[in-house]
């Protein structure tokens, strides 16, 4: 019957003949479910690689820096870092936004596109979540260790300690530490529940040659995985409210962390732009992150089939839109300073573009609003290189937006007697480069023990799933 | 989901450990604890590690009178220890019907800067590095644009032809922006108007000093330090006790003094008579007379919001 009335499709159809634009595919020629399984199993059962043990390697000393360069800071007091007064606060928080906002397109991508049913989402869900959740706990490292007296920020959380005082509910640094905690709390818990499909299919593969060990680790942490109806229903609904629940956080996490500034008085923080401003720039910062580690890793594994052009082309798009918006703030901050007639607003953001930190704030512009429009172009999107360098160009840019915002608040506000110049120290430089080691510890040992990919997910989008395939042609 | 399963005993070559493999990772195990507990090293020669008795000090507002006679004896045996003299530390409460403001005469004050020195010698800043209190603006007559202010002026000799000069310490808001920032509630503000902070509270997390448009509060970077012969051993809790490492500080009106009746430190040594206190809950006290009748111009940075107790005046 259904079939008898598409047949009998509208005259007007058949006279203008319109063209069929083939979709996308996610799954390039058509791998197999086995494929696909060994292909990503074997990533972790294969030999660990040279490469993988020299990076580590590295990513260890490098990480080690942070390690030293804190342990320092806790014995000396914070002022081994390069902010003074009037600059109370300079890399460390830089650094903290810097962070949390790369970790924003894990949840975007799992959440949001999980929610948005865009479907490209599943080969690189898996690694910006994790990616997400390192992210998450390279940030938290700043704005624990730069609090004067660290043995006593337990002081922000609402334990149950003797004095059961509550903490300062109106302070934005306390939404912070719900805000950041909420989000890595969710993070890890959305992660986690999308690996336990996987971390079945690894526990049977190493039973299977005989690795009892991590059989029965990972078998462990799949919880009994039997892979039945029931399970997969239970766990679909589960990932469904997980989404559900990380979607608000999105927005939250950064919009909160906007408010330390937006709350505050000084000129040049005082916006209500802030929020929309923040959480533009955080998926900005965050898509940027995923090209920068995924393309490497496209290339290493040969995962040309799984990471598609279309993939690419998807987070080049989102990048380029992100960025675009981030550039529309930058030109609506000074609008409104303009518009607002408020004299300390004009100075603060004349000051930004060309007092004494307008190299940064060129350097800002021109890593986040004028490259990423080279996105326009399709050929660009297909020149992985090329992508790359970009990608890492907006990782640089924001950065220097979160220096900008700091820095040249802080060291022009109401008074000139509260003017000056801030210039990180080695201790900063040293301490903030060990992140990034801290960063590639936690992602190598990622890539060589979980799979990267959610398999299950991969499957799922596959053409031979889909009963539908091969029909857009009739 | 259908599980390919391969018998394949290539797939996973290094099952098992080998001695080998098992020396390899034993060998980069002890290296990276070695280099963990190297770099760990700073932490045990650390000196101002809090002792329990501190670390499990009670808020201060839950403090029983007893509580508090207690932590008093433990921050002198503190100070003693360290600089040798026995203080004396008192914890004053704020007095009823009593509010305090600060009047500052621009027509009278020549910059001569002994209000901060005086305030430095009272209140036990550290020396080194130098932390004060109050900031001393001169500016061009003619103008109040605090842009054209210079802090770092540095003549033969006070006053200067042409210019007046405007000291600037905590304006001691009725709407204080840095009481709404601490996230811990570690600063606050007291009925006689007085905004505090409890040292022993403080984690350091600097909001205040962000919030605060005036620039009134210092941070102790580092290990503040103070020659044990220039300690003011008149100590209060939430006044001038020597700070640790790691804590905010700011004026606090000469708590320690103004709570005991005296005026503050910076009023007493100013040579000119520009500073004026009191309570103006009195309407006979000399501050509430000099609100009334003289032409108070101005408090700082009105258009921020924060009310000032601090005000400027003319004398014509």
């Amino acid at each position: 019957m259904a079939h008898a009335q598409h047949a009998a499709a509208p005259a007007i159809l058949q006279e203008v003949k319109p063209a069929v634009v083939p979709r996308a595919v996610l799954v390039q020629n058509n791998r197999s479910f086995a494929w696909i399984t060994d292909k990503i199993c074997g990533i972790i059962e294969g030999k660990t690689p040279t490469w993988w043990w020299v990076c580590f390697i590295v990513a260890c000393f490098v990480a080690s820096f942070t390690v030293a360069g804190i342990t320092y800071l806790v014995a000396t007091g914070v002022g081994v870092w390069g902010h003074r007064s009037p600059v109370n606060w300079g890399w460390p928080i830089v650094n903290f936004v810097f962070w949390i906002g790369i970790g924003h397109a894990g949840t975007l991508i799992s959440a949001i596109l999980c929610l948005l049913r865009q479907k490209w989402r599943t080969s690189i869900n898996r690694a910006a979540e994790a990616m997400t959740i390192f992210a998450v706990v390279c940030a938290g490292i700043f704005p624990v260790f730069h609090v004067g007296r660290v043995w006593y920020a337990w002081f922000l959380f609402p334990l149950p300690n003797s004095n059961l005082i509550w903490q300062n509910f109106r302070s934005p640094l306390e939404w912070d530490v719900f805000a950041v905690s909420t989000y890595g709390t969710v993070s890890v818990l959305f992660w986690y529940v999308g690996l336990i499909p996987d971390l079945a299919v690894l526990r049977d593969r190493f039973y299977a040659t005989g690795n009892k060990t991590r059989s029965f680790l990972y078998g462990l942490f799949a919880m009994g995985w039997r892979g039945s109806n029931r399970h997969w229903s239970n766990y679909e609904m589960a990932y469904l409210i997980l989404a559900g629940i990380a979607t608000p956080l999105v927005l939250s996490v950064h919009t909160i962390v906007s408010f330390d500034f937006a709350v505050s008085l000084i000129p040049g923080w005082h916006t209500t732009i802030f929020p929309p401003y923040f959480v533009a720039g955080a998926i900005f910062s965050g898509f940027g992150m995923v090209l920068t580690l995924m393309l490497p890793l496209r290339a290493i594994y040969h995962l040309e089939d799984l990471i598609t052009q279309y993939h690419i082309d998807c987070m080049c798009k989102i990048t380029l839109a992100t960025g675009t918006m981030v550039g529309y703030a930058y030109a609506m901050e000074f609008f409104i300073a303009w518009y607002s007639a408020n004299p300390y607003e004009g100075f603060t953001f004349i000051n930004r573009a060309f007092g004494p930190y307008a190299w940064a704030y060129w350097i800002m512009i021109t890593c986040n609003v004028v490259t990423p429009q080279l996105f326009w172009f399709k050929r660009v999107r297909t020149n992985t290189t090329l992508v790359w360098v970009l990608s890492i160009f907006v990782n640089v840019g924001m950065w220097f937006e979160r220096f900008v915002i700091i820095c040249t608040s802080l060291t022009r506000d109401f008074l000139p007697s509260s003017w000056g110049y801030f210039s990180p120290t080695i201790v900063d430089i040293f301490t903030f480069f060990g992140t990034f080691g801290v960063f590639s510890v936690l992602f190598l040992l990622f890539i060589r023990f979980l799979p990267i990919m959610p398999m299950a997910e991969i499957k799922a989008v596959t053409q031979q799933a889909d009963v539908h395939s091969g029909s857009d042609h009739h | 989901m259908s599980l390919s399963a391969p018998h394949d005993p290539q797939a996973a070559p290094d099952a098992g450990t080998t001695r080998r493999s098992f020396l390899r990772t034993s060998a980069v195990l002890a290296t990276g604890l070695a280099a963990v507990a190297a770099s760990l090293k700073p932490l045990f020669e650390m000196e101002d590690i809090p002792s329990a008795e501190q670390f499990m000090q009670k808020y201060y507002k839950e403090l029983t009178p007893a509580d508090m006679a207690k932590v008093l004896q433990r921050i002198e045996r503190e100070v003693e220890k360290q600089y040798g003299v026995r203080p004396h530390v008192r914890d004053l409460k704020p007095l009823d019907g009593v509010e305090f403001a600060y009047a500052l005469n621009l027509s009278r004050c020549i910059g001569c800067r002994k209000c901060v020195h005086a305030c430095v010698a009272e209140n036990n800043q550290s020396r080194n590095p130098e932390i004060q209190y109050i900031r001393v603006l001169k500016l061009p007559h003619g103008t109040f644009d605090l842009e054209k202010s210079d802090h770092n002026y540095a003549p033969d000799q006070v006053p200067e032809k042409g210019f007046f000069t405007m000291p600037v310490q905590c304006q001691q808001c009725h709407n204080p922006p840095c009481v709404k920032v601490c996230p811990v509630h570690a600063t606050w503000q007291e009925t006689d108007g007085i905004t505090v902070i409890d040292y022993d509270w403080c984690i350091g997390c600097r909001y205040c000093e962000a919030a605060c448009p005036y620039w009134a509060r210092r941070f102790n970077f580092t290990k503040p330090s103070i020659p044990a012969d220039r300690l003011n051993p008149e100590m209060a809790y939430l006044g001038n006790r020597p700070r640790k490492k790691g804590v905010m500080e700011k004026c606090h009106f000469c708590i320690q003094r103004t709570r005991a009746g005296r005026y503050p430190a910076c009023l007493e040594v100013c040579p000119t008579g520009s500073r004026k206190f009191g309570n103006v809950l009195d309407p006979n006290s000399e501050i509430s007379q000099i609100l009334r009748t003289k032409r108070v111009f101005m408090q700082l940075k009105e258009d921020v919001g924060t009310n000032p107790r601090f005000y400027y005046y003319f004398d014509v």
